[in-house]
């Protein structure tokens, strides 16, 4: 009997560790990625002047939470709204300000506040996935005007269609913040820019946010446009070339944000 | 002396009086030249509800007040946006209670009690949204159901034709299993609403799994929509009694909801598309 119970439990702990073993060697056939060093960061900060990469203390965490492959679909928003929110704030703090004196309760002060109304300042998304960033920030600006942009990547040849817009009609004289999750290799980014331009926008108008970026795309923004401002909250090492996305990576923040793809099929397409 | 003053002061008062009695006339003037609309009366909303049986149109007082604010052409976007998204996760609430309950039995504190609750996880709910103004319903839906999945469909209506156009979709894989919220503001001639349900039709969506809601609506839009498609369910704010033939506008109506939400026109180019 006692044996009987030796023998099953000998053969049950064989099973596991051989289990436990071919699941590291499965996952070692997954690459790692390192991101880049603080000096590495510096350089491309020294690089471009108008580019504003958020501390990384801020966005470790919250990021790490919204690359996990595991993460459910309710934490993924919560999580990204957090992070969309101090860009946001980002945002506007690099908004021109006006000097007043105004009053406290106590006495006179001098009040640096931004120097223009909640509503001439625009958002302006490019769908789909954009639109995430919309949900704070109305919550932090409430009168602000939001425009729309639709631009697909057509997956083939990773080339970006514009399909349609609507944007206030007085943009020219607005302060625009231009919104977009991920910046790959730049080319939606660049066809949002060059269509605000046509409608008036001038380059100093416009602050760019995005949540990862790469060097290939900031390099690319700036050569065209080289008076916008770029804030991001964390620069990739990699671009993968055959579909241009960025490694590690969100995978795509549109199926994950709005859940239009099962938690169960995101980890097959990273490969 | 005090004689000429008293023909000044005299002669000041006709002419502030003519220019009083003027000034009214003008006003008396717009007033009648701008229509006043009447909304339908209890008994005609009676027999809507009771023509389709899957309409539901919310109570009245609920949301008098709320509309009223929204319809004013003098609303700042702000307050606009505030009421717009009350109204919104009124409606929302609405949509959840009809979704199908399942029974358990669950333990409170003090003891078992019966428990009636929504059948399906989060996931399984879909908040299908035409772009660009259903878009403002995501904002109070993602309240609501935290975990609902986002669908999109882009159709435009052009402007003189009043054809509805088809610009892009993004719906979820799995959408034929899942329970659909439809979501647009404005139903009118129910010209881009057919578009849209048909699209939906046409993934393999059942039309019982289908609820549509919108702010406010006309009886036309409701009539073509139920012709084509009987087993969805609408719920709606209120129903307007005109649509405008040549503009398909409704009246009174909000205006163009997605230019007023989203801010893309200036308040004072708003007044009177009559």
């Amino acid at each position: 009997m006692f044996k009987n119970l030796l023998r099953i439990g000998v053969s049950l702990s064989l099973f596991n560790s051989t289990y436990v073993l071919c699941k590291q060697i499965k996952d070692e056939k997954l690459p790692h990625y390192h991101f880049l060093n603080d000096q590495d960061l510096n350089k491309l900060l020294k690089k471009h002047q108008n580019l504003s990469i958020i501390d990384r203390t801020y966005t470790e965490h919250i990021l790490s939470i919204i690359r996990d492959v595991e993460t459910d679909t309710v934490e993924f928003r919560k999580s990204s709204d957090r992070l969309i929110r101090i860009l946001i704030e980002q945002a506007i703090s690099q908004i021109e300000k006006k000097k007043h004196v105004k009053q406290s309760p106590l006495g006179y002060y001098d009040a640096h506040e931004v120097k223009f109304e909640d509503e001439e300042i625009c958002f302006v998304s490019i769908l789909r996935s954009g639109n995430a960033f919309l949900f704070e920030g109305l919550k932090a600006v409430s009168g602000a005007s939001i425009g729309q942009i639709l631009i697909q990547r057509n997956e083939d040849t990773a080339l970006p269609s514009y399909l349609f817009q609507k944007l206030p009609s007085n943009i020219k004289d607005q302060q625009v913040i231009l919104m977009d999750p991920m910046l790959a290799t730049g080319n939606s980014a660049t066809l949002a820019l060059r269509i605000l331009k046509n409608q008036g926008v001038k380059q100093e108008n416009v602050t760019f946010l995005t949540l990862v970026s790469c060097e290939q795309g900031i390099d690319k923004l700036f050569r065209e446009f080289p008076k916008i401002k770029i804030i991001t909250a964390q620069v990739d090492p990699i671009l993968l070339k055959d579909f241009n996305y960025l490694a590690p990576g969100i995978g795509n923040f549109g199926d994950r944000y709005f859940g239009t793809i099962k938690k169960s099929q995101q980890s097959v397409q990273q490969q | 002396m005090l004689k000429n003053i008293t023909k000044l002061a005299f002669c000041l008062g006709l002419v502030n009086g003519t220019f009083v009695v003027c000034s009214q006339q003008k006003n008396n003037n717009v007033l009648n030249r701008n229509e006043q609309y009447n909304f339908l009366s209890e008994n005609e909303l009676h027999n809507l509800m009771k023509k389709h049986k899957n309409l539901s149109i919310l109570n009245r007082k609920q949301t008098e007040h709320i509309l009223s604010l929204i319809r004013d052409t003098n609303a700042d976007i702000v307050s606009f946006r505030k009421n717009a998204d009350r109204l919104i996760r009124i409606l929302m609430e609405q949509a959840l209670c009809q979704i199908e309950k399942k029974k358990y039995v669950k333990q409170s504190p003090l003891g078992l009690y019966e428990a009636n609750e929504v059948k399906y996880d989060d996931e399984e709910i879909c908040i299908v949204s035409i772009l660009r103004s259903g878009n403002a319903f995501l904002n109070e839906g993602l309240k609501v159901i935290c975990g609902a999945s986002i669908g999109q469909i882009l159709i435009q209506r052009n402007e003189e034709t009043s054809m509805p156009k088809y610009y892009f979709e993004k719906l979820p894989e799995d959408i034929n299993q899942q329970q659909i919220i439809l979501v647009d503001p404005m139903l009118a001639s129910g010209g881009s609403a057919s578009m849209a349900l048909q699209l939906l039709l046409n993934k393999g969506v059942k039309q019982e799994n289908i609820i549509f809601l919108t702010l406010v609506s006309c009886e036309q839009g409701l009539n073509k929509v139920f012709q084509q498609f009987p087993n969805i369910k609408i719920i709606t704010a209120q129903v307007d009694p005109i649509l405008l033939k040549d503009i398909n506008y409704l009246a009174p109506g909000i205006g163009d909801f997605g230019d007023r939400y989203f801010g893309t026109i200036k308040k004072n180019t708003h007044p009177i598309k009559v």
